[in-house]
């Protein structure tokens, strides 16, 4: 008598198993990609940049310049056009932006810089970002301690 | 003369097998509403009623078993999950019954292994909806788990089903290993 159980079930729940390996295997790998700050300008993203990347970004838009810049795994306004330049003195006594939730704002440009991820980032944003290794690891969240 | 048991394909047999099933699943969907067998993961069902759907396809044929299918989601969504639930299980249940019926069709796999691609697709499509829905693509960060619990339930219902419709009568074959 023939059983029930094929060898063609094996092998589809084998290659079902396998995907699911490899869905947790990228879920697994864009989490570790580490923390990421978000630029929002004028009410848009402007652009997602990994923290663990030591970088320097012009955010020009129609109400002005900023420049922000990440260094060790923190992320600082050092340049605007702005008026009374206290997006710059944001956070400047801890060195920069590292954790969740924190920001720098820049009201008269409309810019908001924001901490995001160790995690709950996937990668579609991804292209957004600059150049770079994605892969680039998890040193820049080691810094994130302090 | 007098037939005795079943004329198991008539109408009358698969139209009162319809509503047995529909009821059935109606069961199953209450049992889970009350007793959820999520494993402790949230987004997580065995879905029992599955299980009805796929016994369903495989002893009244898949017309009757898609319109117990259709059945037992509104009738399960009105009763106890709600409009918006109703609409994630209407992805997930079409979807399943699609890629079972076209599985089951190819006649390659036995109903463990359509079982195990239903379920694998009824989450699939349900966490596309959700993706849809709240327009967060993000969602899909959930996949490994539905992937994963997709694929358990699916062989677990597939299990059952496929030694419910041995004992039925509408398969053959023995337990699982050969003799």
């Amino acid at each position: 008598m023939k059983r029930i159980l094929r060898k063609s079930d094996i092998i589809l729940i084998a290659v079902l198993a396998l995907i699911s390996a490899f869905t947790v295997w990228l879920s697994w790998n864009a989490g570790s990609s580490g923390k990421t700050v978000r630029v929002q300008a004028d009410g848009r993203t402007y652009g997602i940049y990994s923290l663990s990347e030591d970088q320097v970004i012009d955010i020009d838009t129609d109400l002005g310049h900023n420049q922000l810049t990440i260094k060790g795994g923190k992320a600082m306004m050092t340049e605007a056009s702005c008026p009374d330049g206290y997006c710059m003195r944001q956070h400047k006594s801890e060195g920069g932006i590292d954790s969740s939730n924190e920001t720098i704002i820049c009201l008269p440009n409309k810019v908001i810089v924001s901490v995001e991820g160790g995690g709950t980032d996937s990668g579609e944003t991804v292209p957004d970002a600059v150049s770079g290794s994605p892969a680039a690891g998890n040193s820049g969240d080691s810094s994130g301690g302090s | 003369m007098v037939s005795r048991g079943p004329v198991k394909n008539s109408t009358a047999y698969r139209v009162a097998l319809s509503a047995v099933f529909a009821a059935l699943a109606m069961i199953f969907s209450y049992v889970e509403a009350v007793l959820p067998f999520n494993f402790g993961i949230p987004g997580v069902k065995l879905g029992l009623s599955n299980l009805v759907v796929l016994t369903a396809l495989y002893s009244i044929g898949a017309g009757y078993a898609f319109a117990v299918n259709i059945t037992r989601i509104i009738l399960s969504g009105f009763l106890f999950g709600g409009v918006s639930a109703m609409l994630y299980s209407l992805a997930g249940g079409l979807l399943s019954f699609a890629v079972m019926y076209l599985l089951k069709k190819t006649d390659i796999f036995s109903p463990i292994g359509v079982s195990t691609a239903g379920g694998v697709s009824h989450n699939l499509g349900q966490l596309t909806v959700a993706a849809l829905v709240t327009e967060t693509p993000k969602i899909y960060l959930y996949l490994p788990v539905l992937m994963i619990s997709g694929t358990v339930t699916g062989v677990l219902l597939g299990t059952a089903g496929a030694l419910i419709l041995r004992r039925m009568g509408f398969i053959s074959g023995s337990a699982f290993t050969d003799h």
